[in-house]
């Protein structure tokens, strides 16, 4: 049989690179632009094997999104640009694959490929006076031999290149270019803003409910399906202030929308809430502080997703007032404490009446109560569409450096069997046929999950995945099933000190 | 009265013609100064004690700030006198007036800080290291250096604070007798060993050594002077405890137990409790919540003052019996990477210090078994840290200590506001306002609530309306809760 070969692109690509070299005598190194050229192929595909997901278009003129958002513009003629799926990957619409060759031939940095970086612009380089060279020319103007000198005739670049090359897919003379799954980001900040983005990376969100910084803190997620939820909701037009709409987007395949906004938006917003009173905890008021624990172990135990004991948590937190029966009594209190504390016999070593005047004077109950309501809202803007209420006080699992959860949104199993590398079709069902799913991993984060379990109605397990020994993973999912019933049974034992 | 005539070094700064550099000399002079002579029968002996750690006085001034109050010299450990309540340790030998007088200036005594009339602080001898040449006039001065236009010696106030330093001795059978605070053991745990030593309960009381703190030693348990066996079992405890061995180094000879008025229970246990404050509120987001909300209520019991109160006892004793949990809990947040990411710094050598070594127990048996008959009235006392009103603070007294120190800052004497309160007559409250104790008010419970039964002020005077009203305010609040306590527990059928 004839192996089908599928046609591809090929391109020639002349780059720049760095030689770098320490002189005779010299200590630090120097960096001289050497030259040469590669041949990089760009796979082809057919519109039947790479068909239409999405079609995206933010508006033009938007200058608050990263580079990153700006793959997901309108095109220059105004077009909406089209996202494919081929071979279970996205891949957005970049450029024209006519005249490819002479625009690189004129400016590699201006194609797709400018992430590479392969050419130096001589003109306008800082540096000036460099031009291309060889480490033979270099040797010869040196008079003493050189200490050290590394060339590698451009090998890491040409990688680079043939990388960026595999990222890339010509479907119908255009050129294609990765990309993960587009979801409507909204800005809460300042304004209300809605536009398409790529989705927000999965590490930054995890068990140690790290925070998440950057322009992602204040934002809202929500995948292109479901997205109409999020922008009715009261955080989006139901607050009062209408959403500016600075995109279009149409879901051809909706197979390809997953993500799941809620998890990431609640737990964003719940770990907020928590920094916010963790930031003045020693000043909190007994009520408030006795929240912030309740809020703590509903985030350990959430680990990333959103479970209604999580919300029930919120909720409480929502419920705070920041009265303070005498705010007046604590002014004098810290008043009294600076004037102990400024005379040199005054052994200072709390300052809790200071923190705890400051903590009210800042409205730190206040504001955390502001912010789990926010969450709130998220939560109820949820499609609907997971298992959220399977889940039980305890609905995850730690042992070591082994961990499990249950998985309780489409979004998440998808996820979970990509990580674990397995086809999600079959867990999906077996979900929707009413059995539980659990992630199991053994590694510090989420990145090292490895294994998928399902449990049915009577408490039989089944592992799924072949990453990690079957024997660790049913003694995760097994001691996973044992501290859930054990909190059942000891409920009422377990009544909290007040 | 004894005469003698001190040789002394002071400064005189000058300034030379069209010059604006304030330059120095050091200059010599003497002082006359008066001791006190007194009888033997006026100043009976009530400890003889010895301290055999540190080192005899020298004359060095970083000696003199550690110095050993009570040494045991070659003719055996320091008798200690009593005069009106203040107590006088055995310094050095009067003989000839003038090796006396050298003696005094060349021993250390009188190289210390003492505040002048004006409250700032001067010192009475000094040194000279490395200008040799001394000058007994100005003329003589000016002769070595050449003419000064100005010129400013601080003769007068060197002498009249050296003079003031010599009416806190007193001669006794012809030794001179130095000022001390009370003796108390003190068990420190230091260098792998247990150490008993000898040391002061409260700096020296003398009218002008209030503020100074040299000679105070205060690390460590410290325990009254005549409670050698408790101070010893603490001792071995503390030695079992960190692997250690126990050295005493307190010479014991006589204590006359009606003299003694010190325990040390209560401030070792305020200072575990203000360390077990500081223990917890780096990571109190760490701690379990039965954990934390116990150190809520201590931090609540010690905001207003840092005295040591029912509810102070009642949180250290939940977060006690929740040690050995908080330091799991706090163990597994910091395995789970919560102590990164809250930048938690969980030093080990910081938590044995404040939680393990039996540190926390330790004081907690300590509190339950001390013996503080007629010292303090913890016992008695009210449920409740301070009351706060307008500019005023209202809290309760609740040992001769603490009277003390409260009489010394209204130039009283301790019989005239504490003796009450020592027999058990109604509730000590002092009452503070920012520029110092506006008056000691004695409150007891009566038909309708409680009432004034006599005040003491500094001056003399009846205190303003308004000071007695928080006083019986303070009184009734501490009771209310009390009642609110007893409605509960009716509630609940006990």
């Amino acid at each position: 049989m004839v192996r089908y070969r599928r046609p591809a692109m090929k391109l020639r690509i002349a780059f720049h690179y760095a030689i770098k070299y320490v002189p005779f005598r010299c200590f630090n190194d120097r960096t001289a632009i050497g030259a040469g050229e590669t041949e990089v192929e760009i796979r082809e595909a057919s519109g039947r094997d790479a068909h239409v997901a999405f079609r995206v278009g933010n508006h033009k003129g938007f200058d608050s999104y990263g580079a990153n958002d700006r793959m997901f513009d309108r095109k220059p003629d105004g077009g909406m640009r089209e996202i494919r799926a081929h071979e279970g990957k996205l891949y957005v619409e970049a450029e024209n694959a006519l005249g490819l060759q002479d625009r690189i031939d004129a400016d590699v940095n201006a194609t797709v490929f400018a992430p590479c970086r392969a050419r130096v612009d001589m003109e306008n380089d800082p540096r000036h006076g460099r031009k291309v060279t060889t480490l033979e020319a270099i040797r010869r103007e040196q008079r003493e031999p050189l200490k050290s000198a590394d060339d590698d005739k451009g090998a890491a670049m040409v990688e680079s290149l043939r990388k960026r090359a595999s990222q890339l897919l010509v479907v119908d003379g255009v050129i294609y270019q990765r990309c993960v799954e587009p979801v409507l980001k909204m800005d809460v900040q300042y304004g209300r803003r809605a536009y398409v983005a790529p989705r927000p990376k999965p590490g930054h969100v995890g068990w140690d409910h790290r925070e998440i910084w950057g322009d992602d803190r204040d934002a809202l997620f929500e995948k292109l399906a479901d997205a109409h939820l999020l922008l009715a909701s009261p955080l989006g037009n139901g607050s009062g202030e209408s959403v500016e709409m600075r995109t279009d987007w149409e879901v051809v395949d909706p197979r390809y929308s997953v993500f799941d906004g809620t998890a990431h938006d609640v737990t964003n917003l719940a770990t907020r809430t928590f920094g916010i009173l963790t930031s003045s905890a020693d000043g909190l008021p007994r009520e408030a502080l006795d929240t912030m624990y309740v809020l703590r172990d509903a985030l350990e135990d959430a680990s990333g997703r959103a479970t209604p004991r999580l919300v029930e948590a919120l909720r409480e937190v929502s419920l705070l007032t920041s009265d303070v029966s005498d705010p007046q009594r604590l002014k004098l209190a810290a008043a009294a404490e600076m004037r102990r504390r400024a005379s040199y016999t005054y052994d200072y070593r709390g300052g809790i009446a200071a923190l705890r005047a400051k903590a009210h004077e800042e409205d730190v109950v206040g504001r955390a109560a502001e912010k789990a309501m926010e969450s709130i809202h998220r939560w109820e803007a949820r499609p609907g569409s997971g298992w959220e209420d399977r889940a039980g006080p305890v609905s995850s699992h730690r042992k070591g450096a082994g961990w499990c959860r249950e998985l309780l949104s489409p979004g998440q199993i998808i996820d979970a069997c990509h990580a674990a590398g397995m086809d999600p079709t079959p867990v999906l069902a077996a979900a929707k046929s009413g059995k539980r799913v659990y992630q199991v991993g053994d590694g510090p984060s989420h990145a090292s999950a490895h294994a998928i379990g399902t449990m049915d109605a009577d408490g039989t397990v089944t592992p799924l995945g072949r990453k990690l020994p079957e024997d660790r993973v049913m003694d995760l999912l097994h001691g996973m099933a044992e501290a859930a019933d054990r909190t059942v049974e000891t409920a009422f034992d377990m009544m909290p000190m007040r | 009265m004894t005469r003698l005539t001190i040789p002394t070094l002071y400064n005189a700064d000058f300034k030379r013609p069209k010059k604006r550099t304030v330059e120095s000399v050091t200059m010599l002079g003497s002082v006359e100064v008066l001791l006190r002579e007194m009888e033997e029968a006026d100043a009976p002996v009530v400890h003889v004690v010895g301290d055999t750690y540190r080192p005899v006085a020298s004359d060095m001034l970083s000696e003199v700030r550690r110095y050993n109050p009570f040494p045991v010299g070659k003719d055996g450990p320091c008798p200690v006198r009593s005069v009106d309540g203040k107590l006088y340790a055995r310094r050095w030998r009067m003989g000839d007036p003038d090796k006396t007088a050298d003696l005094l200036a060349a021993g250390g005594a009188l190289d210390v800080y003492y505040r002048d009339a004006n409250g700032g602080v001067v010192m009475g001898m000094r040194k000279p290291t490395s200008e040799p040449e001394v000058y007994a006039t100005r003329a003589e001065a000016e002769g070595a250096k050449g003419p000064f236009r100005e010129w400013d010696d601080q003769y007068a106030r060197t002498a009249s604070a050296i003079q003031r330093r010599c009416e806190d001795m007193i001669v006794v059978d012809g030794w001179i007798y130095d000022i001390v605070g009370e003796p108390v053991l003190s068990v420190q745990p230091a260098d792998g060993e247990v150490r008993i030593i000898i040391g002061q309960a409260s700096r020296p009381v003398g009218p002008y050594m209030h503020g100074n703190d040299h000679g105070k030693t205060n690390d460590g348990i410290r325990f009254g002077i005549d409670q050698l066996p408790r101070a010893l079992e603490t001792a071995e405890r503390l030695a079992r405890a960190m692997d250690g061995k126990v050295a005493n180094y307190a010479v014991i000879e006589m204590v006359s137990p009606w003299a003694v008025r010190f325990r040390g229970e209560r401030e070792h246990m305020r200072q575990v409790a203000l360390n077990t404050l500081t223990w917890g509120k780096g990571r109190l987001t760490s701690l379990p919540a039965p954990a934390g909300l116990a150190w809520h209520d201590l931090a609540s019991a010690l905001s207003d003052i840092d005295q040591v109160n029912p509810k102070v006892i009642e949180a250290l004793r939940r977060i006690d019996s929740l040690r050995k949990v908080a330091d799991d809990e706090v163990e597994r947040f910091d395995s789970n990477g919560h102590a990164r990411v809250l930048n938690y710094e969980l030093s080990e050598r910081e938590r044995q210090d404040h939680l393990t070594l039996e540190g926390l127990s330790l004081a907690l048996d300590l509190w339950d078994t001390r013996q503080n008959e007629g010292i303090e009235w913890v016992d008695r006392g009210l449920n409740a840290s301070a009351t706060f009103e307008g500019n005023y603070l209202a809290y309760e007294v609740l040992s001769l200590t603490q009277a003390d120190r409260l009489a010394l800052r209204m130039g009283r004497s301790l019989d005239d506001i504490a003796s009450d309160a020592a027999a058990g007559k109604g509730h000590m409250i002092a009452v503070e306002s920012a520029s110092g104790i506006a008056a000691v008010a004695y409150v007891s419970r009566c038909e309708s609530g409680f009432e004034v039964m006599g005040t003491v002020t500094s001056h003399g005077s009846k205190p303003p309306q308004a000071v007695l009203d928080i006083a019986v305010r303070h009184a009734s609040e501490a009771s209310a809760h009390l009642n609110d306590m007893d409605a509960a527990l009716d509630d609940f059928g006990i």
